[in-house]
């Protein structure tokens, strides 16, 4: 087991007081809560920072701590013999506050359960907690469903999942596995796990909730005359008939080719005129044609 | 390996107020001050009937954390949290836009 530099992952000294312990945290929190940060590995960092704060912030755990002496971080360490935590003052909500089954097996073997005598106390049946976790899914799936197998980190222990992915979901929405948390103890009741979904970025289209958006590049003359084009959408390419004298970024309305639901959302098709480049002299002469049979100013008015 | 039995959290299947608190283990108290300051809004009008669609579980989710783990006063969460929802609209837009 490696020993932890609690002091050195605030970045705090080893006389720092309660005050400046808790703003540094403050500071750093702002910085790397995974909720909020663009860094790089917040997750991983925001982590040790919890557990560091969890030990220096309370100062029954600090000064067990404390009497650990030095060591450098990553030391190989054991905890002293008879070690036996027991905080007067344990918060009844403590596990509320901060998941310490994320915490490291050098947190665990000091201030964890082991340490305070788990034996005695999980003779009782006590539910499993309720898990949470992510996953991104591509659109087609979320349009089409399907059948989805999840690596999940419960602890240290990997697991695999089959899971059905309803059609129809959308970002942001929740599924819950029933039974599928944490184990519960001497005969408590598993806990549930919820994945909330992520919709992976599309490269044609977007969505909004339920809606789909396509922008969609036609040529000037399908624009003008109104012609039939075909148009893709999750479901395929469908055809239909342009509205004539259409414009660049006029949005049309494909009704319920959305994302499947009651109601079914619908596709939005923003539409975007492509000029050709006139490469020979005829071409150049119809555009002359054009701009003498048809005098027009698009920044009049 | 078997197939597990899901349920999409969504307005029609939406959570009770004891299973919000189990889901985001915060205390009970915390639900009810989220629904005080008005940072999440369940449907229905006592505890017996609260429900808690998907967008109550996101934003419970994210007070409970900013609570607990950044410690920001509610005031501040509820701030904070319209203003993520806020960019997260806008960067949407601007995929669009693309």
């Amino acid at each position: 087991m490696e020993f932890q530099d609690y002091y050195h992952i605030l970045g705090v000294s080893k006389t720092a007081t309660e005050d400046e312990i808790k703003k540094q945290y403050r500071r750093l929190a702002r910085k790397y809560h995974p909720d909020v940060s663009k860094e790089k590995d917040a997750e991983t960092k925001f982590k040790s920072m919890k557990e560091a704060y969890e030990v220096l912030k309370d100062p029954e755990k600090r000064k067990a701590y404390d009497q650990m002496g030095s060591h450098q971080a990553g030391d190989s360490f054991t905890p002293p013999p008879n070690w036996k935590y027991q905080n007067a003052h344990q918060h009844k909500h403590q596990s509320q506050q901060h998941n310490q089954a994320d915490f490291s097996d050098f947190f665990e073997s000091l201030f964890g359960q082991q340490a305070r005598g788990a034996r005695q106390q999980h003779t009782f049946p006590q539910d499993g907690e309720d898990q949470h976790s992510k996953i991104n899914i591509t659109l087609e799936e979320a349009f089409r469903g399907g059948e989805r197998r999840v690596e999940l980190l419960q602890g240290k222990n990997k697991r695999q999942l089959n899971i059905k992915i309803p059609a129809g979901i959308t970002n942001g929405q929740s599924i819950r596995l029933s039974g599928q948390g944490s184990p519960g103890l001497n005969g408590g009741k598993n806990g549930d796990l919820y994945l909330e979904i992520t919709i992976e970025k599309h490269p044609q289209f977007s969505i909004d909730k339920k809606n789909v958006y396509l922008n969609l590049p036609v040529t000037p003359w399908e624009a003008a005359l109104g012609e039939k084009i075909e148009v893709p959408t999750l479901g395929g390419k469908i055809a239909f008939t342009l509205p004539s004298h259409s414009q660049t970024g006029q949005k049309i309305r494909l009704k319920g080719r959305g994302l499947p639901g009651n109601p079914a959302g619908d596709q939005y098709v923003t539409l975007s005129i492509h000029i050709p480049e006139p490469k020979t002299e005829v071409q150049k002469k119809l555009y002359e044609q054009m701009k003498n049979e048809m005098p027009f100013n698009p920044r009049a008015s | 390996m078997k197939n597990i039995s899901i349920t999409v959290i969504d307005e029609n299947n939406a959570l009770s107020f004891e299973e919000i608190c189990r889901a985001i283990h915060a205390d009970n108290d915390l639900i009810v001050q989220l629904i005080e300051y008005h940072i999440i809004q369940p449907k229905g009008s006592s505890r017996d009937d609260w429900a808690f669609d998907h967008l109550c579980l996101k934003r419970a989710k994210l007070a409970r954390n900013f609570y607990y783990e950044c410690e920001v006063n509610l005031a501040g969460i509820g701030l904070l949290i319209d203003m993520l929802e806020k960019i997260e609209a806008l960067e949407n837009h601007i995929a669009r836009l693309k």
